[in-house]
């Protein structure tokens, strides 16, 4: 079988080998682009043929495949815009770009502790990486505070794993059973923190917007959505598929979680002038929801969160490439919103619309997402927390159309370039625009 | 027998004209094709009246029951009737005011026209609470991007919290049915409502009271009314008032009375205290209006809570005339919107200090103007007669006290008939002595508001006959 | 067919010469009721249609009492229209005329209704047009605040008749006036009480009677052949009529006596304001509030007959008089009857027809009121004609005290004779001084008419003659002066029963009380903003913990950790 996993594997070392025999014969680094798009193409076509990868460490469950396709799909859309911004640059990008999607599609598959923090180390190396995209001192900074916490947290993550080895006495996903409860619940609590830290759950989440800020916004538009859908799914593989613990526990926390994540976030998206930030801020509220998907552990509520986080990733990918656009021509904060029309009609409907689904407006995919978690929410019962998430929403909604308040809409056309990439740009935007409101088809329960 | 998603087609057929236009540059005007459209749907619409509709199912998500599915509900064709003629009117005042972007504005327009025609067919929950957000999400742009300067992005912003909230309350009882009977669709959910249990039963009436008490709207949750009224352009007000408001109706029929009249008839003597409350509230408030389109806008929350009292009667006569009560106050309440905005057009302003004597300037203009006032008042051969009427008839059997928001009505001629005085009688301010009468063609809008109310009016049978409504 | 009578004097104008058409409506109106209730004596026939399903049906009915109101009714709107001819010559024609017509389409609909919803309907109508027509003058601030006056105030008696509707209609189904007559004794005593009471409220507001009487006055400021028709057969005259119709129910919730007593104090205290003004048209005002007050007591003491006749002689020179007042205003532009004295007007033409006017208000002989009077007082017991004879005695004071102040001495002062106001005056007069003959076969309209000259009637005879001597002494004469000291403890008692200004303070309080909920709505609303502004302030307060210093990131992420690990302890 040549699933996805093995033509990113392969096709990254092959990529640095022609990229050092390119640099010999100084050939244009067009070509590398070239190939890069051609392998991530070649490996979203493997994934929809073929399936995941199946063996020791890595191992495909129900979801898996639409997963790791979403991921695919979103990938290869958002290095369409990196490829269209190709000329600035260098083709190291390329490679890590792959290698962080391969480290997301194999969080996705992991089916042991070991092969979990690799996988996740994978995405996260690269992302250092790609956020120091572009030589300047506030990517620097980013970079800088990305590596120091993310670091910390894996410290973390690897502690609580060895506490549950201790406790279990294995590492695999199946077989655990017969734990000595100590080590292996603390173990459990930190391993959480490492996850939570991934997918910017409240109180880990404090890098995201700093790191979101200062990267180049198609990495930003990558982080949000790839890499975060990664540490999502991986945080239920964890919790749902393999643990035999009191869900109780889990579910407390995690709920407790989810919901401080969404209000912290939501209040603080409100107050923020930067357009980037604020979006940052609404991505990590978006990721409580799903948290919460997850936290209610069965199995109406692990579907719902499967395809909330397809929703939000779709989404944020969405706003934070549209956004990309705006950055481009010096439109960042709030007030700058009247130039959006004038500058890109199909990106000021791409954000418009994005901003809705990730408002929960019908019919965009964002409110079937929403519909699902409050479908099993309801399911279990909790009335008041469906009540509080409402008024919530409703937070949301203000500051995501508040962003759309200073737009105007002039005729008159303001001297953008509308060159080959701007189109390239325009053209995945409305890939995108279609998925918004075509996904609910995978809508499963 | 025709189908139903003709109503639906034509204004998307609208919407893409609309588009091409733009993308094509094509000489012919928005206007040309919305009120070409409008006309269509009308006629599709009384056609379908005479001989009949048909429905139509095709699932979208089978797995969550997400279904294309329209059909009529017992209570659809009195409110479809705003839904189909209140653009239409309001097309006459967009036509006016609306001079920047005008083909994103139609587009909305359409948008909002199609959607609100389809929340009154759709028997998929789902379906019916998409077209519900759509309509909400085009109002928040009208009123954002085409209000009153000063106040529009205020207007906007609380129209759309305290709205929002209603759909998400209403979503959530949406959810709960789902979730306890296993299915979006409205049909299905009558015929399997035993099987919720008695207090979730509990939480979705209180879900849908809330959608009601926001939408309708009933104290304490009218403060976004009158801003979003003085925010919006005349047309927005129109449909605001004439469809949107009746929305809470029909959700509260619909799925609260319909669904669950025990639970309504547990809580009706509160229910009918708050109504009042608001009945006499409302007016009293407005009494103290000097903003002629303000106090339009809360005595429009008076004639909603007369019809939210009603419903919450529970009687046959009662239901009857929350729902022509509520038909004839879309078109009363519409035109009288247009009154205001022509006010404000010709004169400059709405302070009701500010204007005087334009009966004499204005003589069509006040001939409307006094039309349009005795018209809310109840007065016979006009169509909230019958309405209040049936109202009170109802909410006299439901509950005698009830009949003590007759005071809110007395309160309402006094104010009404104050600004009838501050308008158009007494002195014309120097300020106004150049002024001109409406045009023929603004009397023909105020005209088309007139045929309805006096067609209702004396023969409310058509209303009444149109529904079925089954407690 | 009835229904043609009420559709007849709608049928439009719109051309320059409306008055001819609204004439010529009100002539066919008059006619045809004349046959129909020629061709239908004694007979009742219902015509019914159907409105919101049969429940709702809406009927009308053709018998004696309704179509001798008919008769009535159309015979004075064409006096009346053609007195307009004359007056409003100069006005708007066409605006007026709709209006006069829709009044009269009205009023002859409300007496031949057989529903109590289409009584109600054409009661709402009869208000509105009303409304309309007092305003009619819309720059004279005063005259639009009469109309909306009398709107409000005829509005509260609509209110409470809308409440016995809903009452009548939910326990006896059915809005038939002989039906729910019929089926009286389905009802329980309070239930009677109220609708009994809501109909009486009702009539006193449109009646004008006390506590609502203060409209009326204030009405004045219309054109006068409005008021004319607003006092004599329309309008005022509804709310009688709605009495005389539901007189049984009335009596079956034993509420006779209330309206007696409303009737007797609304006429004792409508005589001495009567007495107290100098204004031609209020005092005509007031003393139709007290012919009124007669008919109501008439009905209290269950002589529905006699109000009935009452009314119709009423109807007659109350228009007339009011004619006279009209041609006085439009050819000497002058309403106050001291400064009319000075004109000294007695031997213009006007005076006879205005002398029999005053002495039909007064009830003497032989005049039609004076057998009106007769058959009024018949069902009164020993307390009712004392008073009676009170009241007689103010009403011939202020009515001859109006005639002889404005017909004082003769002089050369000639008022021109117009053919289209003397025509209507001229029949009015001598339909009041003759009509009495009628009484003679009017028990062969209305059941249980009579009539009897006995001691009372001549005591009243008695007290009216001395009013009018004593006006003639002190107002002809004009010995007033020297009596000043009289007339000034009468002014300030009189000024005491009048409360005015109490309306108005209701009508400010209600205004104060919107001005308070209004703030209060502001403040909710600002409260909404405000917490809205909270959540915002306090999102820029949490702001300050994501200052961009990792350290405070590492820390954060401690505690979370910790925090976590707090919480598993106590599930292990």
């Amino acid at each position: 079988m040549i699933n996805a996993e093995y033509v990113l594997f392969a096709g990254v070392l092959g990529l640095i080998a022609i990229d050092l025999l390119r640099r010999r014969l100084s050939v244009s680094k067009d070509i590398i682009h070239w190939i890069t798009l051609s392998i991530l193409i070649a490996a979203f076509a493997s994934e929809i043929l073929f399936g995941n990868l199946n063996v020791n460490f890595f191992a495909s469950i129900q979801y898996t495949q639409f997963i790791n396709g979403f991921i695919l799909f979103l990938s290869l859309i958002i290095y369409g815009f990196l490829f269209a911004d190709s000329k600035e640059f260098d083709t190291l990008i390329d490679a890590l770009f792959i290698f962080a999607v391969l480290g997301a599609t194999l969080v996705v598959l992991a089916s042991n502790f070991i092969s979990l923090i690799i996988s996740i180390e994978m995405i996260s190396i690269a992302s250092y990486g790609l956020v120091f995209f572009q030589k300047s001192n506030s990517r620097m900074e980013g970079a800088m505070k990305y590596v120091v916490v993310s670091f910390l947290s894996v410290i973390i993550m690897i502690f609580g794993v060895s506490l549950i080895f201790g406790g279990a006495g294995t590492l695999s996903f199946s077989s655990i059973s017969n734990v000595n409860y100590l080590p292996f619940i603390s173990g459990l609590a930190l391993v959480i923190v490492g996850l939570a830290f991934k997918s910017t759950i409240v109180p880990f989440h404090m890098w995201a917007p700093d790191v979101y800020e200062a990267s180049n916004s198609t990495i930003t538009a990558f982080l949000s959505s790839v890499s975060k859908a990664a540490g999502l799914v991986a945080m239920m593989r964890v919790f749902f598929f393999a643990l035999p613990v009191s869900s109780q526990f889990i579910e407390v926390i995690f709920v407790i979680l989810a919901v401080a994540t969404i209000f912290f976030a939501s209040f603080l998206a409100t107050v923020q002038d930067r357009i980037k930030r604020l979006l940052a801020y609404s991505s990590i509220a978006q990721a409580g929801f799903a948290f919460i998907g997850i936290a209610l552990l069965n199995y109406i509520a692990v579907s719902a969160a499967v395809f909330y986080i397809f929703t939000f990733a779709v989404a944020d990918a969405l706003v934070f490439l549209a956004y990309k656009i705006f950055e481009d021509n010096k439109i960042i904060y709030k007030n700058d919103a009247t130039r959006m029309f004038s500058t890109s009609k199909i990106a000021t409907a791409g954000l418009f619309l994005g901003i809705l689904s990730l408002a929960g407006v019908p019919p965009t995919i964002g409110f079937f997402g929403k519909l699902a978690i409050f479908v099993s929410l309801l399911s279990k019962g909790y009335i008041y927390l469906v009540l509080a998430l409402f008024v919530i929403i409703l937070f949301s909604t203000f500051y995501y159309l508040g962003l759309l308040r200073e737009m105007e809409f002039s005729s008159k056309k303001v001297a953008t370039k509308r060159n080959f990439k701007l189109k390239i740009k325009e053209a995945l935007i409305i890939i995108l625009i279609i998925t918004l409101f075509t996904g609910a088809a995978f809508a499963v329960f | 027998m025709i189908q139903l998603i003709g109503l639906l087609l034509l204004p998307a057929i609208g919407i893409l004209a609309l588009i091409l236009r733009a993308a094509t540059n094509a000489r012919i005007s928005e206007e040309k094709i919305v009120a070409s459209v409008a006309i269509a749907t009308a006629f599709l619409f009384f056609f379908g009246v005479i001989i009949g509709f048909n429905g139509i199912s095709f699932p979208i998500i089978p797995s969550i029951n997400f279904s294309f599915t329209l059909g009529l509900t017992g209570i659809s064709i009195p409110f479809l009737l705003l839904a189909v003629i209140m653009p239409a009117l309001g097309l006459w005042s967009a036509y006016k005011e609306i001079n920047k972007n005008k083909t994103l504005f139609y587009i909305l327009y359409m948008f909002s026209y199609l959607s609100m025609i389809a929340v009154f067919i759709s028997t998929n929950l789902i379906l019916f609470f998409i077209f519900w957000e759509t309509i909400l999400i085009s109002f928040f742009f009208i009123i954002m991007f085409w209000g009153e300067k000063e106040i529009r992005r205020k207007a906007s912003m609380k129209f759309l919290i305290f709205t929002q909230f209603g759909s998400l309350t209403l979503l959530g009882a949406f959810i709960l049915l789902f979730v306890y009977t296993g299915s979006f669709n409205i049909n299905v959910i009558a015929t399997s409502i035993q099987t919720i249990p008695s207090y979730v039963a509990y939480v979705i009436f209180f879900f849908v009271l809330i959608t009601a008490f926001i939408k309708m709207p009933i104290f304490p949750f009218h403060s976004w009314l009158p801003d979003a009224h003085v925010g919006a352009p005349t047309a927005g007000s129109v449909l605001l008032a004439g469809v949107l408001l009746k929305l809470g109706g029909y959700a509260l029929l619909l799925f609260g009375i319909m669904l669950f009249p025990t639970i309504a008839g547990s809580l009706q003597i509160p229910l009918i205290a708050i109504a009042v409350f608001t009945a006499i509230y409302s007016t009293l408030a407005a009494s103290a209006q000097k903003d002629f389109k303000r106090l339009v806008a809360y005595s429009s929350i008076f004639y909603m809570s007369l019809a939210f009292l009603v419903i919450m009667s529970l009687n046959y006569i009662g239901q009857n005339g929350a729902i022509v009560l509520i038909v004839s106050h879309g078109f009363i309440v519409g035109m009288l919107f247009v009154l205001a905005g022509l006010l404000k057009e010709k004169t400059g302003t709405r302070d009701l200090d500010k204007l005087g004597g334009l009966m004499l300037k204005m003589p069509l203009y006040a001939f409307f103007v006094i039309f349009g006032v005795l018209a809310t008042l109840g007065v016979p051969g006009l169509s909230n007669f019958p309405g209040e009427l049936l109202v009170f008839i109802g909410a006299y059997a439901a509950y005698p006290l009830a009949l003590l928001s007759l005071f809110a009505v007395l309160i309402a001629t006094n104010y009404y008939l104050s600004a009838v005085k501050r308008i158009l009688f007494v002195s014309v301010p120097k300020r106004l002595a150049k002024i001109k009468d409406i045009s023929p063609w603004d009397a023909m809008q105020l005209a088309m508001f007139s045929i309805f109310i006096v067609i209702i009016g004396i023969l409310p049978s058509v209303i009444v006959n149109s529904f079925n409504f089954v407690v | 067919m009835l229904a043609s009578l009420v559709i007849i004097p709608l049928i439009g104008e719109r051309v320059i010469k409306s008055y001819l058409i609204a004439i010529a409506a009100t002539i066919i109106s008059l006619v045809t009721s004349i046959i129909f209730s020629v061709a239908y004596f004694g007979t009742s026939i219902v015509e019914s249609f159907p409105w919101i399903g049969s429940a709702f049906s809406l009927s009308l009915i053709g018998s004696n009492l309704t179509l001798t109101s008919a008769v009535l009714v159309s015979f004075v709107s064409l006096m009346v229209l053609l007195f307009s001819v004359f007056y409003m010559k100069k006005e708007p024609q066409e605006r007026y005329y709709t209006e006069m017509s829709l009044f009269i389409a009205s009023m002859l609909g409300l007496v031949l209704s057989g529903s109590l919803l289409l009584f109600y309907i054409f009661w709402e109508l009869v208000g509105v047009s009303s409304y309309l027509l007092i305003g009619f003058w819309y720059k004279k601030e005063r005259a639009v605040a009469a109309g909306k006056k009398a709107l409000v105030m005829t509005r509260i008696g609509d209110v409470a008749f809308l409440a016995a509707l809903a009452v009548i209609f939910i326990n006896l189904n059915t809005f038939s006036i002989s039906t729910i007559l019929q089926s009286l004794t389905n009802l329980s005593q309070p239930l009677l009480l109220l609708i009994s009471s809501l109909i009486i409220i009702a009539a006193l507001s449109k009646s004008a009677q006390f506590p609502f009487y203060t409209w009326l006055p204030d009405a004045m400021e219309g054109p006068t052949p409005v008021s004319a028709l607003l006092h004599s057969a329309t309008m005022v005259a509804a709310g009688a009529y709605l009495l005389i119709l539901l007189s049984p129910l009335i009596t079956a919730a034993g509420l006779d006596i209330i309206i007696t007593i409303v009737g007797l104090l609304t006429a004792f205290l409508a005589a001495l304001l009567a007495l107290n003004n100098t204004h031609f048209k209020r005092i005509l005002a007031y003393s139709t509030i007290e012919s009124l007050a007669f008919m109501f007591m008439a009905i209290g003491t269950v002589n529905t007959a006699g109000a009935m006749f009452y009314l119709i002689t009423h109807a007659l020179f109350k228009s007339l008089l009011f004619f006279v007042s009209g041609v006085l205003a439009v050819t000497l532009g002058i309403q106050d009857i001291y400064a009319l004295r000075s004109k000294r007007l007695l031997s213009s033409w006007l005076s006879i027809p205005a002398a029999i006017g005053f002495a039909s208000l007064a009830g003497l002989p032989p005049f039609m009121s004076f057998f009106a009077h007769a058959s009024l007082t018949i069902g009164f017991n020993l307390y009712e004609s004392i008073l009676f004879v009170i009241i007689a005695f103010l009403t011939a004071l202020f009515s001859f005290r109006a005639f002889f102040l404005i017909f004082n001495k003769r002089s050369n002062q000639k008022i021109e004779m117009r053919f289209s106001a003397a025509i209507p005056i001229y029949i009015l007069a001598s339909l009041s001084a003759a009509g009495g003959a009628i009484v003679i076969v009017f028990n062969r309209v209305l059941l249980n008419f009579a009539y009897s000259i006995d001691i009372f009637t001549l005591a009243t005879i008695m007290s009216t003659i001395i009013g009018i001597v004593i006006a003639y002494e002190l107002f002809y004469l004009n010995r007033i002066d020297k009596l000043y000291s009289i007339r000034h403890i009468t002014d300030k008692l009189i000024s005491r029963i009048s409360y005015d200004s109490l309306i108005t303070d209701v009508g400010n309080l209600v205004v104060h009380m919107g001005n308070v909920v209004a703030k209060f709505d502001a403040l909710m609303s600002r409260f909404y903003e405000g917490s809205a502004y909270t959540a915002l302030f306090m999102s820029s307060k949490s702001r300050k913990l994501e200052n961009g210093d990792t350290h405070s990131y590492i820390i954060a992420i401690l505690i979370g950790a910790i925090a976590i690990l707090a919480v598993a302890t106590v599930f292990i």
